[in-house]
């Protein structure tokens, strides 16, 4: 069919319905298309959570068994200041009691601010809750051994938990023969204090 | 489009029959003179059929009906030979149509065609004015006798020669058609003969036999059936009369009645008008010969463009409501769900916070209970301290008293890293080295040391070095000993200076050796 001026004129208002009826259209299936996708999506949030209440149900048994074996560990835990804000007081108490305990000549330290501690499980939720605060400290020993005694008496101050990075060991002039009370050897070591950081309003 | 409403006229000569088609019926059947009052009357009637497509029905002799047998052609072949054919033969009129056949059995395989012609348009003007002016569009225009031919069809007549006879406003309409096709037909005017009428009815009939014979389209043996369609009630006594002396011609009578019951058309439509019965027929089934040119169907090509568009907003709207519809209906399904699942969840949690009630109070979680101890746990299995590499190397230093050291380090670092990354180490030595970033760790030492005393022989230095390297490796916790540097660079992609003379100064030959540890130590 050939379309003539009049015919387009005659045709406008049929194209005006038209349109209107495509955008009416367009608008009830995507007002529609949203209220289904949005219950689609409660639904499968309500089948999680059910899913999650019953296996929660089903695993109260083991979750008895988890209290009464893991508890008294966690407490330990707090006790020594794993969980919650670091005790940085505690650590340099720490360190002048192993400091002494070692027979040393003096512990100088350097504490970094708090960081994410990186070797913890990823898989742990709570991995990213894991930090330390690294610290460098140095002392003049006078025989290596020195430098586990000290450690071992940090460790059992229970001052808080820390794992330790690297250690150099230098041996102060040339002589090969250690002179008695005498710093004769220097160690730097580097450790981090690793605590792990309370849940909003728990632990 | 059946239920689509529609106006029917029928014109003929003297007047037009029109009706309304609604719902598969006639609605008030009227007539119009063929002159300036009625044409008047018509308009006026029109104004009152706003926006319905009219289909025009012409009784009238000024028709013609052709038979032509043209060499067979195909699509715009066949177009263009045909449309040079009806304007040789219809030079006066646009109104034509054609219909193929059949096609012929000989060697040329000819086509047979059907043509159609309104000899006289003029009969049609004053109405086309008349609806051209209140802007009613034209779907076509059909001749009566095609319209008739479609009794055929709807009284399931199967006769092979086979005579529709009817009585209209123009006149007496005789249609013949040949094993159920159309080939002629005839239109007698009416004439007031009295008592006479169904003798000039019969003998019009005999005439029609006698050109069919002539024409040699029957035999003068063949039997030919007469229906005479007396939807009037006038034409009772025409069968006897055309029997009466005329073996040949068969003939049967279908009474008003009969045509009421069998086409399904109520007796008071037929009472309303003579031209009731074809106007019934043009409404229910649009005829295929439609001979109107474009020109009088453009405005109805545009009402169909029209309530195309109408009937796609309407199959869009429709399509979206009964889509919202089901989203509607699946979200209010999926509701109903999430209640039930939320008392099934609500019922869980009861029976939990049941069994949880006896448990011992936490401070947090057990999740997090658990996961927090097992953080501590892995972060205290990895724990270490440099004893086992005092330890390894104490004891390589046992078999090489010749060795001294003078540094070590230790370092407890991302196993990822090269050994060769702590080559700068003694640059390094008051800043940090290769900080651990992630994975699991392993411990790694650097032992910085001097072969003493040394008297410039560098070959027994190395080899003390090398002896004392594969005492550390000999360890079973050591995976790998790599030397960082040597007394003597020996390497031929660096430059080498010295002196003999001073080869054998006081300091020793220093070295410095990288070992790491298998994983898990």
């Amino acid at each position: 069919m050939k379309m003539t001026g009049k015919d387009l004129t005659r045709l406008k208002f049929p194209a005006l319905i038209f349109l209107a009826a495509a955008t009416i259209a367009v608008v009830l299936v995507s007002l529609s298309s949203g209220y289904r996708e949005r219950v689609e999506r409660e639904l499968r949030t309500q089948e999680n959570g059910l899913r999650e209440a019953r296996n929660r149900y089903h695993r109260s048994g083991d979750e008895r068994e988890i209290i009464l074996r893991d508890l008294p560990v966690y407490q330990q835990l707090q006790q020594q200041g794993f969980i919650g804000a670091e005790r940085r007081i505690n650590w340099l108490e720490g360190l002048r009691v192993a400091n002494a305990e070692a027979g040393l000549f003096g512990v100088d330290y350097q504490l970094r601010p708090q960081e994410p501690f990186p070797f913890v499980d990823k898989s742990n939720p709570i991995s990213p809750r894991v930090l330390r605060s690294e610290m460098n400290v140095s002392m003049g020993l006078v025989h290596e051994d020195d430098l586990m005694r000290f450690l071992h008496a940090l460790a059992a101050q229970q001052a808080g938990m820390f794992a330790l990075t690297s250690c150099i060991l230098e041996r102060n002039g040339l002589s090969s023969a250690p002179a008695p009370r005498q710093a004769n050897l220097t160690a730097q070591c580097k450790l981090s204090w690793v605590t792990v950081r309370s849940e909003e309003g728990k632990s | 489009m059946k239920l689509e409403a529609k106006l029917l006229l029928c014109v003929s000569a003297d007047q037009a029959t029109v009706a309304a088609w609604r719902r598969r019926k006639l609605v008030e059947c009227r007539r119009f003179d063929n002159d300036e009052p009625g044409w008047t009357a018509f308009s006026t009637y029109l104004r009152g059929a706003r926006g319905l497509p009219v289909h025009i029905m012409v009784d009238t002799v000024d028709e013609d009906f052709r038979f032509e047998t043209l060499p067979h052609a195909r699509g715009s072949d066949r177009i263009e030979m045909i449309g040079r054919k009806l304007k040789q033969l219809y030079r006066g009129t646009p109104y034509y149509s054609w219909s193929l056949q059949e096609r012929a059995t000989g060697k040329r395989g000819d086509d047979r065609y059907l043509f159609v012609a309104l000899t006289n348009p003029e009969v049609l003007a004053p109405w086309l004015r008349a609806i051209e002016s209140n802007g009613l569009p034209v779907a076509g225009v059909y001749p009566l006798s095609i319209v008739s031919a479609s009794l055929v069809e709807r009284l399931r007549l199967k006769q092979t020669n086979l005579l529709i006879v009817t009585k209209n406003s123009a006149g007496f309409r005789q249609t013949f058609l040949k094993d159920g096709k159309f080939r002629i037909s005839r239109l007698t005017p009416l004439r007031e003969s009295g008592g006479t009428a169904d003798q000039y009815y019969a003998d019009e009939v005999a005439n029609t036999r006698m050109y069919l014979d002539a024409l040699t389209v029957t035999h003068v043996d063949d039997t030919l059936t007469a229906v005479v369609v007396d939807q009037d009630e006038s034409l009772g006594g025409l069968p006897a009369a055309i029997a009466r002396g005329r073996p040949n011609i068969r003939c049967h009578l279908l009474t008003k009645a009969e045509v009421a019951a069998r086409l399904g058309i109520s007796p008071r439509d037929l009472e309303a008008s003579a031209d009731a019965l074809h106007l019934h027929l043009l409404g229910e089934q649009t005829p295929a010969f439609n001979l109107a040119p474009s020109g009088v169907t453009h405005g109805y090509r545009r009402h169909q463009a029209t309530r195309l568009v109408y009937a796609a907003s309407a199959a869009v709207l429709l399509g979206a409501v009964l889509w919202s519809g089901a989203n509607a209906y699946q979200g209010l399904t999926l509701g109903d769900e999430i209640g039930r699942l939320q008392r099934e969840t609500e019922k869980q949690q009861s029976q939990y916070r049941e069994v949880t009630a006896q448990f011992p109070q936490t401070p947090t979680t057990v999740e997090n209970l658990h996961n927090t101890v097992e953080a501590a746990q892995q972060i205290r299995a990895g724990l270490r301290t440099p004893e086992t590499l005092f330890t390894v190397v104490s004891h390589a230093l046992d078999a090489a008293p010749k060795v001294q050291l003078n540094r070590i380090e230790w370092h407890y670092s991302d196993a990822a890293l090269e050994l060769e990354s702590y080559s700068d180490a003694a640059a390094a030595a008051a800043t940090a080295p290769p900080a651990p970033v992630s994975g699991t760790p392993r411990q790694v030492g650097i032992i910085s040391a001097e072969v003493k005393p040394f008297n410039g022989d560098y070959r027994a230095a190395i080899e003390i070095i090398n002896a004392f390297a594969a005492q550390l490796a000999a360890n079973d916790m050591v995976g790998e000993v790599r030397a960082l540097q040597l007394p003597l660079n020996i390497r031929s992609d660096s430059g080498l200076s010295g002196s003999t003379a001073t080869a054998a100064a006081s300091s020793g030959a220093q070295f410095r050796l990288a070992l790491r540890f298998r994983p898990g130590v």
